[in-house]
């Protein structure tokens, strides 16, 4: 099972961000986009195009304005060996359906150890691998938000009001 | 509702202010300065008098809301009026500098998400914009060795200025995509996102990226733009 974890600030993971010390290892911004919440971390299930697709939504309806939506695609078998554990709980998202909210899973019991460890294969998965797999830009998300009202899966009423109001729907 | 300025004025007055911070100064400038705040409810009203009371703060960093009153009515078309009336919002803004600066440096920027700081500059966007973004580009000036605000500067700037205004802002945009930080970099490409024209188009085209990932971003906006703006003269 694979799971997208967004990430805020591509600038933190791309490198650039030195930090000035003979035995630097991964630079301490990346760590604020891995800030917990009760020990638990909010991921997304991916599994395909739609899962993405989902995610994205639903990480777009939480916010007051429509912006890009950069994230990072997980192996839970590569969690799993490292004491990771993933636990189902639906996501919150105002205006999308419980079918999209039950891809919600969260990282849970997340020490010291278990950050690191996180933050380290983010970053070889950012710079060894694929590089960042989620890219939407601006414009995607707002399409990909159009086609969701169009197929009649957004429930306006429940949506934010600043959102709505961005996406000239209000 | 309105706030009740001369109310919050008389019971400012009375109050001694001391040189201190702490943690609750944000708190306090954020109820100053928010125009949402229910001041007819005599809770939210004692609660703001009660942070001003208990948590005193720097007076050289003005930010009273006497020193910052932005619902000025504009009642003369007279062009050194104008000048006048922008000249003193600018100078007003310029006096709230400090403030500003301290509370950019503590706020957290997340994607798409508006903040107390965002607000409190769309506030003075929508009472005066030609001042307020000759101050914003002030600051941009005064910092320039400061990525921290530089960036945040610029994340206000992409939830704040949407249409119309953009070519005001655009040389503190483009010197944000030549900054030395990727960060700026970054801040400075969603604001071309936003705006969408060709003159930021032209500006991302013709700026340089420290890293790839940073230079794959700019590139899948200058694609979408191309397309998008295909056909439109400038």
């Amino acid at each position: 099972m694979e799971l997208m974890r967004k990430i805020s600030g591509i600038s933190k993971w791309d490198g650039s961000n030195v930090v000035h010390r003979d035995d630097q290892f991964i630079c301490g911004d990346a760590l604020g986009d891995l800030k917990t919440s009760h020990n638990t971390l909010s991921v997304w299930k991916v599994e395909d195009q739609t899962d993405i697709e989902d995610a994205v939504v639903a990480l777009t309806l939480s916010r007051d304005r429509v912006d890009k939506v950069f994230g990072i695609c997980l192996d839970s078998n590569v969690l799993k060996n490292k004491e990771i554990n993933v636990l189902e709980v639906a996501g919150e998202a105002p205006g999308i359906g419980e079918d999209v909210l039950m891809k919600h899973r969260d990282l849970i019991e997340l020490d010291y150890w278990r950050v690191g460890y996180l933050a380290e294969y983010m970053m070889q998965i950012v710079h060894e691998n694929d590089g960042i797999q989620v890219k939407y830009t601006a414009k995607m998300v707002k399409g990909l938000m159009e086609k969701y009202k169009k197929n009649g899966r957004l429930n306006l009423d429940e949506m934010k009001d600043s959102l709505k109001k961005d996406l000239h729907w209000a | 509702m309105k706030a009740n300025i001369p109310k919050i004025l008389e019971r400012f007055h009375k109050i001694t202010f001391e040189p201190q911070t702490d943690d609750k100064f944000d708190e306090f400038v954020n109820f100053g300065f928010t125009e949402k705040i229910d001041f007819s409810d005599i809770k939210e009203f004692n609660k703001m008098i009660q942070f001003a009371e208990e948590y005193h703060f720097e007076t050289n960093e003005t930010t009273s809301i006497d020193s910052i009153k932005i619902n000025e009515v504009i009642d003369s078309t007279d062009s050194k009026s104008i000048d006048s009336i922008n000249r003193d919002m600018y100078s007003k803004l310029k006096q709230f500098t400090p403030t500003f600066l301290r509370l950019l440096k503590r706020t957290d920027f997340e994607d798409g998400m508006t903040n107390y700081v965002s607000d409190i500059v769309e506030n003075f966007i929508a009472d005066n914009s030609f001042a307020t973004y000759f101050w914003l580009n002030s600051v941009y000036s005064d910092n320039q060795k400061d990525a921290v605000v530089l960036a945040g500067l610029l994340r206000i700037i992409e939830l704040d200025v949407r249409k119309g205004d953009e070519d005001c802002l655009l040389p503190l945009v483009k010197a944000g995509l030549a900054d030395q930080s990727s960060m700026v970099q970054e801040a400075a490409i969603m604001v071309i996102e936003q705006w969408r024209t060709k003159n930021s188009l032209e500006a991302l085209e013709t700026s340089s990226f420290h890293s790839d990932l940073m230079e794959s971003y700019a590139n899948q906006v200058i694609e979408e733009l191309r397309e998008e703006l295909n056909g439109v003269d400038a």
